[in-house]
Formats: C-alpha cells, structure tokens, sequence
C-alpha cells in the first residue's frame, strides 16, 4: 500500500468533524491545521490487515466460518445479504497517535481537538486505501464490494468487536487491543465488515441517512456526520 | 535450569511457531489456543512431540495468553498453566518454558491495566507454573516495556525460575509501543533476567538488523525466535512464505553474530528446528564483548551519556519553589507537567522529579508524579528523594530506565539505596559526602568516590551505572572550595572514568547576578569533565553555555544546532504588548499576545478582577453568543478561551504575590467516568469554567466509583459533571452518580458526552444535561446563582 501524504487529508472534511458548517476562517486557524496535519503524520504509525473470508446465514446473523466470529443484528444480515464472502478489515494509526492525542488533550485543549479529528480523516483515508485494496482483490474472482460496516451501527453490537479483532489477529499484527468496555485503544482504530457481491452490489455506496431505519435516534445524525466515517462510537 | 551452564556449552535450540500449527489442526481463528489445553490435550502434546523430535531442548508451554484477562470461561488460570506445562513436559524435551505473553490491553495511562494488576496477574500464571514443574519462565512477543518490566518483576519476586525475555519488533525497528532495541536492552538487562532477545512479527532477514543493535549492548545471551518470514495474505489465508533454508541462513548469520539461543515463532514448523539442529549441533556461541554505556531510558527513548554533556532539568523540585508546593499540596498535577513539557521544550535531557515536602506522602505522590509525566513526555527520569521508599515507589513503577539522586558514602545511604538501584536495574547519582560531612579536598571528594563506586560493585550494579556528584559549596561562603569541586571533578574523571552529576546554580547562591556566575561555573565544570549538569534548562543563559559548549567538544556537529537556534539571532527581547486592545486579542484567540496585555494593563493600575469583569467575561460571552448562534465553531470558541486562560494565570500570579484570594465562584468536579478515556470533552469544558471563575476538581478519566464518592464528601462538592463517550461507559455514570446518592451526599449532577441526548440523562439519574461547554457554564451559573440567593 502506497503511504498517505498530508495533502491526501480533506481539510473541508477535518473541519467538519470539528462541527464546521462554512463559517469564516481566519488565517490563523487555518495555519494551525496544517500545523497539525504535519503532527499527524510525524505521530502516526499506520497499519491495516484485511481478509477475505466465506459467509454463512446463522440463526441471529451472519457466522464466519474457520473464525468463532458471528456477526449478529439485522443490519449486518441486510448489509451482507446476497454476498458470496466478506472481506475483515481493520485499520490503526498506531500508539505513537494515541500517545500524541492523548498528550494534546491535556497540554493544548484546541490543538488537540483539531488532531483529533484529523487523525479520525487520516483514519478515513487509510480505510478506504485497505478497501480499494479489496475491491481489487474481489474484482478477480469477479466479485464487487459494497461498503465498510462497523461494530456500533445499526444494530449490529459492539460486542462482535472482540471476535472481529481475533479473526484478523489484529491484537499481534497491528496491535490494536480492546478494553472490557468494548473500546479499542489506540483510538483511532477502525474495524469493518465489506460483502462481496457477485454480479454488482446491491448497494456500492452506503445508503442515505434518509433510508436507515435508525434515523430518528442515530447520534452520528445529531452531529451532522453519518456512520461509515472512520471513527470509533466514541468520536460521535 | 542453569542456562548460563548450557548456553556457555552451545546453542540452545527452542521450538517453533505453537499457534500456527495448532491452527493447521483445526484450531479455528481467533480461539484461545490455550483451551486447546483442556479439551484437545492430545494435539497440543503432539506439536510439542514433533517439536522435542525435531531437536527442541527447549518447549515452550502453551499458555501464551492464560491470563485471567483471557480466560473467562469455565477454566481457571491455575487449570490451563498446569494443563500447559505438562503437556509440554510429556514431549521428552529436556526443558520446559513457561510460555507467557502480553495481556492483550495496554497499560495505564493509556490503556485500563494498570501495573499492579498487571503484577498479579502475571503473578497469578508464574507461580502455577512453577509448581507444575516449569524450568524456566520465557516472555515473548511483548511490546511494552513497562508491561514486561512488570512481568519480570511477578518472575522474580514469586518464583526462583530463569527468566528469558522477548520483545516484538515491527519493520521500522520499533515496537508497537514505540521502543526501539536500544532502549529496550538498556531497560531490561537492569531488571535481572537471565536471557534477553525478539520473536515474531518479522522473518529472520528482517529481524537481523535488530539483532546487531542488540548484541552490541546486551550484557546477556540473546534469544531469538523469528516468524517463517513476513506474513503474507493469499487467498484469505495468512501465509508466511521462506523455506527452512532460507530462514537457517539466515539465523547462521546471527549465530555468527553473537546469538546463542534460537528457535522459531509464527509459521515456522517441526521441519525448520529440524534444519535449525543441523546448523547448531556442535557449535559454540560465538563471544561478544558488549558496548559498556551509561545511559538512561524512558519508554520510548535512550539519553547515553557517553554521546556529550547532557542537561537535566531541575524545575520540578519544591526547594525554594513556592509554586510548585502549591501544587503538589493542591495535587495539581497540570502545573507539574507542565513544568515537565517546557523543560523538555527548552531542550532538557532528562528530568529530576523531587516530590519531598513534608506533609505529605512522598512515595504515593512520586508514583503519582512519574506516571504523569511520563503520560506527556518521552524524556528519561532522574527519581530524587532522600526517602529510599520514595525512591522506590518512584523506579518500581517507572516506564524505562531511571536514574537514581541519590546515594551518599554514608554507610547507612549506600545500605539502603544501592540495592534498589541493583534491583531495578537503575543508574545511580552518588553524592561525595559521608558521616563526616563534605571533605573540603579534592582528594577528600574523590577518596568517598572511590569508596562509592568499591561498594556499588560489590551489590552488583555496573560500573558504567554509578555517577559521581562531587558537590558545589557556595562562592560567597567558602570560596575556595569552588576550584575544589573542579578538581574532584577531574580526578574521578581521570581516575575512575565514571561520569559526573553536579547542581550548579547553589555556586552563586546569596551573591548578585547569579546568572553570570552560574553560566561562568558551568562552563568551567564541562572544562573540568562534567557530563550532566542540573540546571534550570529555562535560564537562556545556561542553555547558551550548553549549546556553545557542545559545538567546542563536537558534540553538535557542524555546529549545525547552535545555529539554528542562534543563527542571525540578537539577545532576545521581551515580547512586546500588542497594541490591539484585549477584547480583540481574545475575540481573536491571540493566546500568545493575551498575557503580555494583561500585564500592561495591570501596569496601567488595573485591578485583577476589574480585568476579569470588564474585559474577559465580556468577551467570552460575547464569542459564546456567536458559537450558540453558529457565527462560530468550536475551535474558535477554544481559540479564545485559551486566550483568556493564558491572561488569568498572569492575574493569578499577582494576586497571590500580593496576598488576596484567587476569585473562585465554587468548586465544581469533573471526571470522565470509569472505563472512559477519552478526556478532551471534559478538558474543554473545564478550561471554559475556569475561565468563568469557578475553581475544579478535575479527577482525571477512567475514575473509579469511589474516587468520585470519595472526593464529593472530603471536599464537600456540589456540583459535578460526569463525562462519557461510549454506550458502554454510560453505564458506569449511572453506577457513579447512584453511588453517591446512596452515600447521602448531596450533590447535582449534569452529564455530557458524545452519546448523551436528554433522555439518557435522565436514564442515568442526572439532574441535567449539557450538550456543549458553553450549556455547562449556563448549568454552573443557575446553579451557584441560586445558592448565593
């Protein structure tokens, strides 16, 4: 995988996490985000692992067989319907990350809101490199991927994250770790779960907010951003 | 097990990758294989038969991941360590190791474990698997050094076992955690282990310039495990694709090298230790005579000493320093850090960290202290206290390599410092003084030098390990004595090649412009062979006699340093007050220009409160209108605030300097509850209460129940915010706030966080939710308005 370089990040998308909605920004601002742009990149440590692996129908979801992952809900099973095998991904930007976040939470409130979120649109980008990876690797059995789903949306539970990690040995190979309370550390870690679909994907994008029965409720909504960003629930 | 015995005979041969081969078995992806243990014993005893077959003298239990974190299932700890260790035993090798590895979350700040329950569980593993007849102990794949360093310790302090330890390395030459084999084989030769070295995540060939890094430092035998080559993914299975003969070539190199036990990690089979026993019988390891340096580590970072002079920061030490009592009165463990970022900014090497103030618990806030500061900055730690507990809590805990400050020849001292220093395998600063006070010779100095180093040997702690303090009096008492120190300075120097320790600045104590002197004695003290002064790192003065001084040793190559930092540069100037007025520069988020303004206007004959009413409670409500109305975004919002925050501390100085009360409008907590990390909401939400006057209790994040409990009742809150960012930690509001409800505390809460709404507020028994910082100070302003009512 080629490596991502700070003028690969959507600055327009960094302030948007930030809750930007067009108000004028003065140079100062400005200067300060490509300020930390370069920290990012000086910080991060960017690993992704992805598998491809066949699918079965299990009684609450969605099984994966050779792993002990079940992916229960009806969301996955909607979002896996009709595909021939899924794709496992996960993607970290590493401690080095967590430790310079970490550190900015404490010493430099703002500086380090605004790395948070371009961590979150670097994050972004590493995932949808790892998944134009995919989609190259399903073209040659003639299959089409549709979209990232994560651990967290709809209703499939944060409690597949566990298995999920375990079948990409993510905790050895990326050294992504995952808390009781469900959370991944280093932070800026992503999983997903992408069907791989033979002649065409029923969805290739991920559906508008408009379609999701969770709209009412969702809290990715609330914020102005929807699910399949690169974040974790937390960075709603 | 003698390894030592064994090793100076020849090779000794380990086995190969455990999981991959019970994967190939039927083992499904992401199981425990350590269940395999209890419900199929026979395929685990098989591999290990294979691999005794295939040559192994050593077999590794699989017990890898048999922590009670792990397993939570029907089997126990003590179940699947027995069951591991004699299935291994039943393969006929002449060894068993017990095999133990991280414990999948990372460690305290950053991750939930913290180092005593990482202790005890490791504790938990080892001392079962010494009773079930284990030989040796072998911790691999670790990428913590903190972790493993509490791993070691759980060996050494429950068990009598050998203990071999092994860490994992990624392509750029660094752990996950960010340790590089430099600073890895500097920190655990110290800890007492038999045999250090690396296993996994790479092959052989990649592995091999780690390999050299660490021959060239290790004191010990090297161990290393290599995967079958760089995983690769076909068709959806992980591969890993060199062949045995390859990976025997390569690990012939490092035998060559100085490597004197192998074996293989993932991917590598029964064949591989095959080939690998072909290549090892009847070789003897190859003798390394290790780089002796004195150096000193954090978690991520080597200072050696034998690289040029170095500095060490001496602001975080009460004596004389009344803000920093202050703060460690008041736990204020922002100020301390702080402190411990701008050193480092200012171009520190490592700091001192000097707890002592009488009142209080000097070992509790030491270990409090360390774990803060090396939660922010990557500079190595010089422990000092004159309590030998406080400097254990202190190094036990400490991430890396410290330095100890400090011995002293008096017997009673070395008994007591000396072996925690062996133990925990710290460098040590040993002061030139003893039962008889400081001799007023040189040759009196260097005489204790002399007896300080004999004794340090004697426990065991290396030569390159023991720095000498001869000592400065001052130049306005005993003036004479100032060249004395020069010269005990030399003589250790010359005659006993250690490295020297000295605190300059006392030299000009009670006499005009110190800094003059200091700079002058410190220049002179790097003349006479000093290595590592400590000063204050934030007087430009000493840090130009620093930087002069390493382009005259070389140290600064091209002098290429000295002049970026000095290059066209001018004595620098006092920051000029912008002319703008001080609502602008706040409406602006000028932080930088905002204390120097406030300065000019209390210059001006302004009262500190008159600033706060008439310029920044103004302001911030005037840029919390335009946020609550959109014109603005948060940044923005932040920008400002830090502004304002930046002109209250240059009020606060001045209204403590003259005696009257910080304004403080009420206490409020704050905490991002238990099992929550994520802490930049509440920060934010903090700094803009403060900057509204009202004074807070900030716990932290991941804050047990009791602590905030606790905290409620001794410091009798009334107000506190809770913050959460997860559905899963959600919970642990409702279990806080429920918790001092049934303690009979009367206290209102208001919530926030990511995943919060109204409604889940009421869920969790809040009194009111806050959707943003600016609704918590609407919430704060109701709340104590009423009170005052």
């Amino acid at each position: 995988m080629t490596a991502l370089s700070p003028r690969d990040l959507d600055r327009s998308e960094i302030l948007r996490y930030l809750g930007w909605r067009g108000q004028a920004l003065d140079e100062r601002l400005e200067a300060q985000l490509e300020e930390v742009i370069e920290l990012i990149f000086q910080n991060a440590d960017p690993r992704c692992q992805w598998q491809i692996y066949p699918i079965t129908e299990a009684p609450y979801g969605i099984s994966v067989p050779g792993t002990v992952l079940t992916l229960t809900g009806e969301s996955i099973r909607e979002h896996l319907t009709g595909a021939e095998s899924a794709a496992l991904l996960a993607c970290t930007l590493g401690a080095g990350m967590e430790r310079l976040l970490s550190t900015l939470s404490r010493t430099a409130v703002t500086k380090g809101l605004i790395a948070d979120a371009a961590a979150t649109e670097y994050l972004e980008k590493l995932c949808d490199k790892a998944e134009e990876e995919i989609r190259e690797k399903a073209a040659q059995s003639g299959l089409v991927p549709n979209f990232r789903f994560s651990p967290g949306y709809g209703d499939l539970p944060l409690e597949v994250q566990p298995a999920l990690l375990g079948a990409l040995n993510a905790e050895k190979l990326l050294g992504i770790t995952c808390t009781e309370r469900l959370l991944m550390i280093p932070r800026k870690s992503v999983t997903a779960v992408i069907g791989l679909f033979a002649g065409g994907a029923r969805h290739e994008k991920k559906p508008s907010c408009e379609q999701c029965n969770l709209k009412e409720t969702c809290s990715y909504r609330r914020k102005g951003l929807s699910c399949g960003d690169g974040y974790q629930e937390a960075d709603r | 097990m003698d390894i030592k015995k064994l090793t100076g005979e020849g090779i000794l041969l380990f086995d190969g990758g455990l999981g991959t081969m019970l994967q190939a078995r039927g083992l499904p992806v992401g199981e425990l294989p350590e269940l395999y243990n209890m419900t199929h014993g026979d395929v685990v005893a098989g591999v290990h038969k294979e691999y005794a077959e295939a040559g192994s003298q050593v077999v590794s239990s699989n017990t890898f991941q048999s922590s009670e974190l792990k397993l939570t299932g029907e089997y126990s700890v003590e179940d699947v360590v027995d069951a591991g260790v004699r299935l291994a035993r039943r393969s006929g090798a002449p060894y068993v190791a017990l095999d133990v590895g991280p414990l999948g979350q990372l460690m305290d700040p950053m991750g939930p474990l913290t180092f005593d329950r990482a202790y005890e569980l490791f504790r938990r593993q080892m001392v079962q698997g010494e009773k079930s007849g284990a030989d040796c102990i072998l911790l691999e794949t670790f990428s913590d050094l903190l972790e493993v360093k509490a791993a070691i310790l759980a060996a050494k302090e429950n068990t009598s076992l050998p203990v071999l330890c092994s860490m994992s390395y990624q392509a750029d030459g660094r752990t996950f955690m960010g340790c590089d084999p430099l600073t890895t084989t500097l920190t655990i030769q110290g800890l007492g282990v038999d045999a250090l070295g690396v296993n996994c995540s790479l092959g052989p060939k990649e592995l091999l310039p780690i390999v050299d890094r660490i021959l060239r430092y290790s004191r010990l035998p090297v161990l290393v495990q290599a995967n079958a080559g760089l995983p690769e993914i076909v068709d959806g299975e992980t591969v890993y694709n060199i062949t045995p003969e390859e990976f025997c070539a390569h690990v012939g190199q490092m035998l060559d090298l100085g490597v004197s036990m192998v074996g293989g990690c993932c991917g590598t089979t029964p064949e591989f230790i095959r080939q690998l026993a072909a290549l090892t019988k009847d070789r003897k390891p190859v003798p390394v005579i290790p780089k002796r340096v004195t150096a000193v580590t954090s978690s991520t970072k080597a200072v050696v000493l034998d690289r040029g002079v170095s500095v060490i920061g001496e602001r975080i030490n009460p004596t004389g320093k009344k803000k920093l009592k202050a703060a460690l009165r008041e736990n204020d463990l922002d100020y301390i850090i702080g402190e411990a970022i701008d050193q480092g900014d200012a171009g520190a090497d490592l700091l001192d960290v000097n707890v002592g103030l009488p009142e209080l618990d000097e070992p509790a806030m030491m270990r409090a202290v360390v774990k803060e500061i090396q939660s922010v900055s990557s500079l190595p730690l010089q422990i000092d206290s004159s309590d030998p507990a406080a400097i254990e809590a202190g190094v036990r805990c400490y991430n890396g390599k410290p330095l100890i400050n400090s011995a002293n020849g008096k017997q009673e001292s070395m008994e007591a410092v000396f072996p925690i220093a062996k133990k925990y395998g710290a460098a040590v600063v040993c002061l030139t003084l003893d039962e008889d006070g400081i001799p007023p010779t040189a040759e009196g100095r260097f005489a204790i030098a002399e007896k300080l180093l004999e004794t340090a040997l004697s426990y065991g702690i290396p030569r390159e390990d023991v720095l000498i303090d001869c000592l400065v009096l001052t130049a306005s008492a005993q003036q004479k004595q100032v060249l004395e120190t020069l010269r005990a300075i030399q003589l250790v120097k010359s005659r006993l090649g250690l490295k020297t320790v000295l605190g300059v600045s006392n030299v000009s104590f009670g006499l005009p412009a110190r800094e003059a002197l200091n700079a002058t004695f410190l220049a002179a003290a790097f003349g006479a062979g000093l290595d590592a002064p400590i000063l204050n790192p934030l007087s430009e003065a000493y840090m130009r006699t620093v930087s002069a001084f390493r382009v005259l040793n070389s140290q600064d190559r091209d002098a290429a340093q000295y002049i970026e930092n000095y290059g066209g540069d001018t004595v620098p100037t006092a920051k000029a007050a912008s002319t703008d007025d001080l609502r602008t520069i706040i409406l602006q988020g000028r932080r930088e220009e905002a204390a120097p303004k406030v300065e000019e206007l209390l210059a001006s004959g302004l009262a500190p409160l008159d600033i706060v009413n008439g310029y920044f409670v103004p302001a911030l409500d005037e840029v919390g209108a335009g946020y609550e109305s959109g014109r603005l975004f948060l940044p923005q919002l932040m920008q400002s605030a830090e502004a304002v925050k930046s002109g209250f501390t240059v009020l606060k100085e001045r209204m403590e300097a003259s005696g009257s009360a910080a304004q403080d409008k009420g206490a409020i907590l704050l905490a991002t509850v238990q099992g929550d990390i994520h802490d930049i909401g509440k920060n934010i939400v903090k700094m803009i209460l403060e900057n509204y006057g009202y004074r807070i209790v900030d716990l932290g994040k991941d804050v047990p129940v009791e602590e905030v409990v606790e905290t409620i009742r001794s410091q009798n809150i009334k107000l506190a915010g809770l913050s959460a960012l997860m559905t899963t930690t959600v919970k642990s509001m409702q279990e806080t706030i429920a918790a001092v409800r049934e303690a009979g505390l009367a206290c209102t809460f208001w919530v926030g966080g990511a995943v919060l709404n109204e409604e889940y507020a009421q869920l969790v028994g809040a009194d009111f939710y806050a959707r943003d910082a600016m609704e918590s100070v609407a919430i704060a302003n109701r709340f104590f308005g009423h009170e005052k009512q």
